[in-house]
């Protein structure tokens, strides 16, 4: 719809979306991805010189694209550019929704000069709100943990993290912290072990088990919590490999399994199954004793990227968490009950 | 007065149409119970502040009363009333906002005995209609209405029907029931009507219940009920404040009124009843014992909703977990200390690593250090607890600090502000404190010693002696109760004690009743109070029916027939006996002089028929060494006539007559004269003023003897 | 009044009366320190009471400036709450009066852009009444918080909420506002909206918090002068409560009404408590059909109701005597009724077709709080694939999440398990009586209020219906 009328000729800016992108998530290490998405988008938004409200949509567009295929698990890179992306469409037609799009270009520009200028002053305060929006969740952490209870969580969910470590300021709260660790030097595991150790530091008693003990510990446990990479129509949430079985199990112990997600997690994505998500990820690629196909196997498989950012390897391999495993998903402003998100997502997108 | 509405006119429009609006209900609240039960912590506090479950006593009377309906309260109070004043000023119950009561009075009364205050109350005329007598430490969550509308059907139909007990059924074992005492009331469950009542000591087990025959032969059923708690909660009418001081000589409310309004039925022809309940709560926090067990009662949820997460008081913010465990907000708990159930724990305390604690009560503010181990005690608010210290079933006050590794062993009382230094070990027995008396209005209260051989180096407080022996009956009521064994040296300490004359007892309403008996007993020799309930009990019966056989002109020997029968009955000492005559025969006296007849002839007409019954009130007559029975006996007239008018004369006419009488001999009589006790007090002193004659004549005549000997001897 | 005091201990009948007479303030203190005693109890008559109280609250207030209302009426509130946290019913109300008070105040905003057009972009368009946001339609506090013991993180937290009611809307409306605190609670939440045409000159550092509330007080104040001249807000709102009123007193008759979509002819139902709400739903099945009624009598705290309710249909159940209209019993109607000791519900349960439960709060995730031997009931139905079916009123389903499930259950009188004379029982034994269960959503599956049966699912959708989301946390 957006492209309604297509400018080609418009060059592209020597502007590199997603060396910036990188940059970003490099520059801010508790930054969400899909903020650094927008975030970048705003960046090509100021580089480039677009005048017309086709051009920039048409602009985003092509930006969205170029990032998602730079990434090899898009999911909740892409939260955020729709989420940019609906916003803008919404924003930029408002003053003439009933126009439609195709008087699009003769919309009073400098209404439109105006929300450009806006978004691109107030940049970081989106990156500011992230956080914040990070902190009033962890802020739930004291209604959420009883006394005397024993948390099971996984992966380096920076929420969850802060969530926990809130916690375990509040003095009057005793808890204690079942953290699975993978033990690959991923990048999710290195945030969980310094997760663990600050946790440690607050003199909250940790212990880190593998995936494999989840069953045999679950005895203990009274209450599961998982970070998100994102929340989908369904309100199932996607996030890092074990979630899935930590959430099956939960359910057959019959303990409540929380997700904690802020809100511009959400993903327009309704995955049936394991198998249906819009990513590629060789967590079982079947062989046979033949090192040669393999490696080229491997190689093809490189290839598939536009660049050896971070293979989707068995460490940094999702899956899926259907919603009736969930007990509830825990966000800035509430704790949703699956069912809550589809309505969530609805409102954006029509 | 805004709750005014609440319960009140509203509901009779609503209902019952236009009757006119009759008085409000009214209630008293006696703060004081004129006890020392809860010494020392009451020397420093008023009882009815101490903390029950972290909320002070009043508070739940006054929900109580909230909860009955009751929209006038009088509160009285005895000692430490400033403290009560500021208290309940500041409370919710003073403001008009919040109050569901329309008027809260405090009266100040010099009063040393319940029954004092009755009178006090019956003269101030405050009360109109029906109103309720509480103490000041009732617990209870009973909806009174029935009760009331019972007593007040039978008011309609019976205008002598006085007083509703509400009674509370409880097995016969339990540890909510008084343990010292047990009161047995025999009802007529026909007519709820209570016919008879006995205070039984339940120490010796020999119990003997005197029944009127009549009561058998008049009602078809009877009850003679042990089972009961009976929490002090009484329906009155203004008649009963009239019986009051109609009798000066009643004391205590139970022994006392109760007992004596219904032996004199057939006197004045009231009849009192009792409303016994067995749902809800009702107790009354009437010793430690009982603070023990009601504190229990609340922790447990027996009293439900007077638990501590109703949160009665503002600020309050107290939350049930599981297994009867009460945490305010804001309690710091270490990592690895074990909150055990049945515990509750106010804000702002803080426990350290490996602590323990179980059954117990812990206030605000508290610091409990580490590795502690606190089972059953009662902690109040602000008490620190140092490292490794052991607590069993103690109770430590406000501000009490205990240094490490020190053991507080079961039954200890550790009162407001004393230190306790490393190390010590403060047994059962001990009760510490820093007062030394009672605090008397504005004046700081003195200070003792510090006593290092209890609280240790550098500790602060000493041990609490109370002068008279009502304590030793109270350890057998304390926190945790003794043995047997115990209780007969009790008794061994008290049956001596009787003998010694004893001033200082205005805690004791045993005592105050005694002493402060306006006309007839005074208080010399005095008892442990249950012991003393016989005495009363027996002084009571035994003068009454001389007095009467005197009045009648009964032969003596029938009197002392009477009188032996009671005196075995009640086991009462030969000393209560001469009371009950002296009492009995001065009764008569003083009536016949009142009717005219002159002194002489009085004192002639009475004792000089009775020369036998007085003798054998006497047992010394040729014993060489000392008089005291004599003694005893002239003491007792003497002071009992001390209180009438023209005492003196009497005296002096009676002392001739016993001594011409040889009832008395002159050396008894000299004995009397110089015994000491004979002469403190003023009016003491004045009585035996005339008397002074009789003496010089006996003295100079045994000197005469004396003188003629020396002739003898000389020639 | 010696018979007035005798008869009535104070109770909802009582307060009602008193209501009368006494003036706001005393009655709000002796409300609370009626709950504190538990004087009024159960869902209904707190709620009467809280409507009752409420509807003199906003009667006496004084004054048109409305944002000063809402902070009235919930400074009231948040103390009824926490003198019994465990009512939740009374946090309903309360947040459904306010909800009223944000309509009517809306309402007029509208009237007055159209009134006046350079205000249009700060009315809030009525989407905004009719589709508050869903998410933080639960709230995010432990009912049992008290009001004292917030973390003040969180305390700030209204402001911000009080954006969201009003920003949920489709975008193209988002713009609409002139104010929008960083953090409101949409999925837009990230791009805030200072540069609408009314306000696109002011630079983009404005938007907080307060300037948010200094605007919305700027509508109110205008609201407030005009007000005097065109409508009375205080009427409006008092309309509104008595609606509320209104509704209480129908819901159980309305929830009658679904009775013949749920109970067939020859079954076999069961159900336990006294509870006027399914006593009348069965009662309204029976004039048409022929069923059993298997009667669990919930001992021991309140057989005795069920006993009477089951031979008289009147539950002389202690102070909400008079306002608990007496009903035809059961057996008059035909039905044939069985009573069974709660011990027997697993064994019996192969027999029944269907458990029909009454409830003391729902809560916005589908679980509910019943008296204590629902959840026992709902499982064993559970295990038998036994239908169980919800009667509630709207008025009980609270938005508030249960993140401590213990808290919720109140403890009882241990005396009515063994009785107190007991005295080495009560020596030696520890005795529990928890009133309540609290019954997890996957064991039920369908709820019926007056607005109609929903599943436990659907239920967070009713919340965001009848609360506004500024109103969740009191």
């Amino acid at each position: 719809m957006d492209v309604a009328t297509p400018t080609a000729e418009n060059p592209l800016p020597t502007f590199d979306i997603v060396d910036t992108y990188r940059r970003i998530l490099v520059s801010d290490p508790n930054l969400t991805m899909p903020v650094a998405a927008i975030e970048a988008l705003v960046e090509a938004l100021a580089h480039s010189n677009v005048s017309t409200i086709a051009e920039t949509l048409q602009l985003l567009e092509r930006h969205t694209n170029i990032l998602k295929a730079s990434t090899p698990n898009p999911i909740s890179l892409s939260a955020g550019t729709d989420l940019f992306q609906r916003y803008m469409v919404a924003t930029l037609n408002r003053p003439t929704s009933f126009g439609g799009l195709a008087s699009a270009h003769l919309g009073p520009s400098d209404d439109f000069r105006a929300i450009r200028n806006h978004l691109l002053s107030s940049g970081r305060l989106f990156v500011e709100r992230a956080k914040a929006s990070r902190e009033k969740i962890a802020s739930f952490g004291r209604q959420f943990l009883r006394d005397g209870a024993t948390v099971l969580t996984n992966g380096g969910s920076r929420v969850v993290g802060a969530l926990l470590k809130r916690a375990a300021e509040s003095s009057s709260m005793r808890f204690k912290v079942i953290y699975v660790l993978s033990p690959s030097a991923s990048s999710d595991s290195l945030e969980g072990q310094q997760t663990v150790a600050e946790l440690r530091a607050h003199n909250v008693p940790v212990a880190t088990i593998p995936d494999s003990a989840v069953a045999y510990s679950l005895g203990q446990v009274d209450m599961v919590i998982v970070g998100a990479e994102g929340v989908v129509e369904s309100g199932g949430i996607i996030s890092r490999l074990g979630t899935y079985q930590m959430g099956l199990l939960a359910k057959s112990k019959g303990k409540p399994f929380y997700v904690v997600a802020e809100s511009h997690k959400f993903v327009r994505l309704y995955p049936l199954g394991q198998f249906d998500l819009p990513i590629e990820q060789n967590v079982l690629d079947f062989k046979v004793g033949d090192e040669g196909r393999v490696t080229s196997d491997e190689g093809i498989f490189d290839m598939n990227f536009a660049s050896k950012c971070s293979g989707m390897t068995l460490e940094d391999a999702v899956d899926f968490t259907p919603p009736d495993l969930i007990s509830g998903i825990i966000t800035e402003s509430g704790v949703l009950t699956p069912s809550a998100v589809s309505e969530e997502l609805i409102k954006i997108w029509f | 007065m805004p709750p005014k509405g609440k319960k009140g006119q509203p509901t009779d429009k609503s209902k019952a149409g236009e009757e006119e609006r009759e008085e409000p209900l009214q209630a008293v609240v006696l703060a004081d119970a004129f006890e020392t039960r809860f010494s020392p912590f009451t020397l420093e506090r008023p009882r009815c502040l101490l903390p029950l479950a972290n909320i002070p006593l009043i508070e739940y009377t006054f929900e109580f009363l909230a909860n009955a309906g009751v929209e006038d309260v009088y509160v009285y109070c005895g000692a430490h009333r400033e403290q009560l004043e500021e208290y309940i000023s500041q409370s919710k119950w003073a403001s008009q906002v919040s109050s569901p009561f329309s008027k809260m009075e405090l009266i100040q009364s010099t009063s040393h005995s319940i029954g004092d205050a009755m009178r006090d109350l019956d003269t101030r005329a405050l009360l109109v209609g029906d109103f309720l007598i509480v103490y000041g430490d009732v617990v209870s969550n009973l909806p009174l209405e029935s009760a009331l509308n019972a007593h007040r059907a039978r008011r309609q139909k019976d205008k002598n029907a006085i007083m509703t007990m509400v009674l509370r059924e409880a097995g016969t074992r339990h540890r909510t029931k008084a343990q010292s005492t047990n009161p047995v009331f025999v009802v007529d469950p026909t007519k709820d009507r209570c016919l008879h009542f006995e205070q039984m000591p339940n120490k010796e087990q020999t119990h003997f219940l005197s029944l009127d025959p009549t009561l058998l032969s008049d009602h078809q059923e009877l009850e003679i009920r042990q089972d009961l708690i009976d929490c002090g909660i009484d329906i009155c009418t203004p008649d009963v404040l009239a019986l009051w001081s109609d009798n000066f000589d009643f004391q205590a409310p139970r022994k006392g009124f109760l007992h004596s309004v219904l032996k004199d039925y057939e006197l004045n022809g009231k009849t009192i009843h009792t409303h016994i309940v067995n749902d809800h709560y009702a107790a009354r926090v009437r010793n430690l014992h009982t603070y023990d067990s009601v504190s229990q009662d609340i922790v447990a949820r027996w009293a439900y909703p007077l638990c501590p997460d109703s949160n009665l008081l503002r600020g309050q913010s107290f939350r049930l977990q599981k297994g009867n465990i009460y945490k305010e907000d804001g309690v710091v708990l270490a990592r690895d200390c074990i909150i055990r159930s049945k515990t509750v724990i106010g804000r702002g305390t803080s426990v350290g690593d490996g602590t323990v604690i179980s059954n117990s009560i812990i206030g605000r503010h508290c610091h409990i250090g580490r590795d502690v181990t606190i089972d059953g005690a009662y902690i109040w608010d602000h008490a620190s607890i140092g490292d490794g210290c052991k607590v069993e079933k103690a109770i430590i006050a406000s501000e009490a600090s205990i240094s490490r590794r020190c053991r507080i062993e079961a039954g200890a009382l550790i009162s407001y502000g004393v230190h306790v230094s490393e190390g010590q070990t403060i047994s059962g027995e001990n009760r510490i404190t820093r007062a030394k008396r009672k605090r008397e209005h504005g004046e700081d209260l003195p200070r003792g010693e510090p006593d290092p051989s209890i609280v240790g180096k550098g500790g602060d407080g000493f041990e609490y002696y109370d002068s008279n022996e009502e304590d030793e009956d109270e350890i057998v009521d304390g926190l945790i109760s003794r043995g047997p064994l115990y209780n007969l040296s009790n008794l061994a300490l008290s049956a001596e004690s009787i003998s010694t004359l004893n001033s200082e007892s205005e805690d004791d309403y045993e005592f105050s009743h005694q002493r402060s008996e306006a006309g007839s007993f005074v208080s010399v020799g005095s008892v442990d109070s249950h012991a003393s309930q016989h005495a009363h009990n027996f002084d009571h019966d035994a003068a009454a029916s001389i007095y009467d056989s005197l009045i009648e002109g009964h032969e003596s020997a029938n009197i002392q027939l009477e009188l032996t029968s009671l005196r075995m009955s009640t086991n009462a000492s030969e000393h209560q006996v001469r009371r009950a005559v002296v009492v009995s025969f001065v009764k008569r006296i003083i009536q016949l002089i009142g009717s005219g007849s002159n002194v002489r002839d009085a004192v002639a007409q009475v004792f000089g028929q009775h020369k036998d019954l007085l003798t054998r009130t006497m047992f010394d007559k040729n014993s060489a060494s000392g008089k005291v029975d004599q003694v005893d006996f002239m003491l007792l007239l003497q002071a009992d006539l001390a209180s009438r008018e023209n005492g003196d004369l009497v005296l002096l006419t009676a002392a001739t007559k016993l001594v011409e009488m040889d009832v008395i001999e002159d050396d008894g009589m000299m004995e009397w004269w110089e015994n000491p006790k004979s002469k403190e007090g003023d009016d003491m002193v004045k009585v035996r003023g005339k008397t002074q004659q009789l003496i010089d004549f006996l003295s100079q005549e045994s000197e005469e003897e004396s003188d003629e000997d020396d002739e003898e001897d000389s020639d | 009044m010696a018979q007035s005091s005798g008869a009535v201990a104070p109770g909802l009948s009582s307060f009602l009366a008193s209501l009368k007479t006494t003036p706001v303030e005393p009655s709000i203190e002796h409300l609370i320190s009626l709950l504190k005693r538990r004087q009024i109890r159960n869902s209904r008559p707190c709620a009467v009471a809280t409507t009752a109280l409420l509807l003199r609250v906003v009667g006496e207030f004084k004054g048109k400036n409305s944002a000063k209302l809402v902070d009235r009426i919930r400074q009231v509130g948040k103390r009824l709450t926490s003198a019994q946290p465990r009512e939740v019913v009374v946090g309903n109300i309360v947040r459904r009066v306010l909800g009223l008070v944000r309509e009517v105040v809306e309402e007029n905003l509208d009237v007055d852009t159209t009134a006046t057009s350079d205000v249009g972009q700060n009315a809030p368009h009525s989407d905004a009444l009719h589709r508050p946001s869903l998410h933080s339609s639960i709230s995010t506090f432990s009912p049992l918080k008290h009001a004292a013991a917030e973390p003040h993180e969180i305390a700030s937290f209204p402001e911000e909420m009080s954006d969201s009611g009003e920003l949920v809307k489709r975008p193209p409306l988002l713009s609409s506002h002139t104010s929008a605190a960083p953090m409101v609670n949409s999925l837009f939440g990230l791009f805030s909206q200072p540069d609408t045409p009314s306000t696109s000159n002011t630079p983009t550092g404005h938007q907080s918090p307060d300037s948010k509330a200094m605007l919305t007080s700027v509508n109110l104040e205008r609201l407030a002068d005009f007000s005097s001249s065109k409508f009375d807000m205080k009427a409006e709102v008092m309309d509104g409560i008595r609606e509320l009123q209104d509704e209480l007193d129908q819901s159980d008759d309305l929830m009658a009404a679904y009775a013949l979509d749920h109970i067939h002819a020859n079954e076999i139902v069961l159900t336990h408590t006294a509870s006027t709400s399914v006593q009348k739903f069965l009662l309204a099945a029976a004039r048409k059909r022929k069923f059993t009624v298997v009667h669990v009598e919930t001992h021991p705290h309140d057989h005795h109701a069920t006993h009477s309710a089951l031979l008289t249909g009147k539950k002389r159940d202690g102070h909400e005597g008079e306002d608990e209209d007496a009903w035809k019993p059961l057996r008059l109607a035909g039905v044939r009724v069985v009573m069974i000791p709660d011990s027997h519900v697993f064994a019996i349960m192969s027999q029944v077709n269907k458990v029909i439960l009454a409830t003391h709060t729902v809560l916005a995730n589908g679980a509910l709080v019943a008296a204590s031997g629902a959840r026992m009931i709902a499982s064993a139905a559970k295990a038998h694939r036994t239908p169980v079916v919800v009667v509630s009123g709207v008025y009980k389903l609270s938005p508030v999440y249960p993140f401590n499930t213990e808290e919720l259950i109140e403890c009882g009188d241990a005396g009515t398990v063994v009785p107190y004379e007991d005295g080495d029982f009560v020596d030696l034994v520890d005795v529990e009586n928890p009133l309540y269960d609290y019954v997890p959503a996957d064991l039920v599956d369908l709820y019926i209020t007056n607005i109609g049966g929903h599943a436990p699912s659907y239920l967070y959708r009713i919340v965001a219906d009848h609360y506004r989301t500024e109103d969740i946390t009191l």
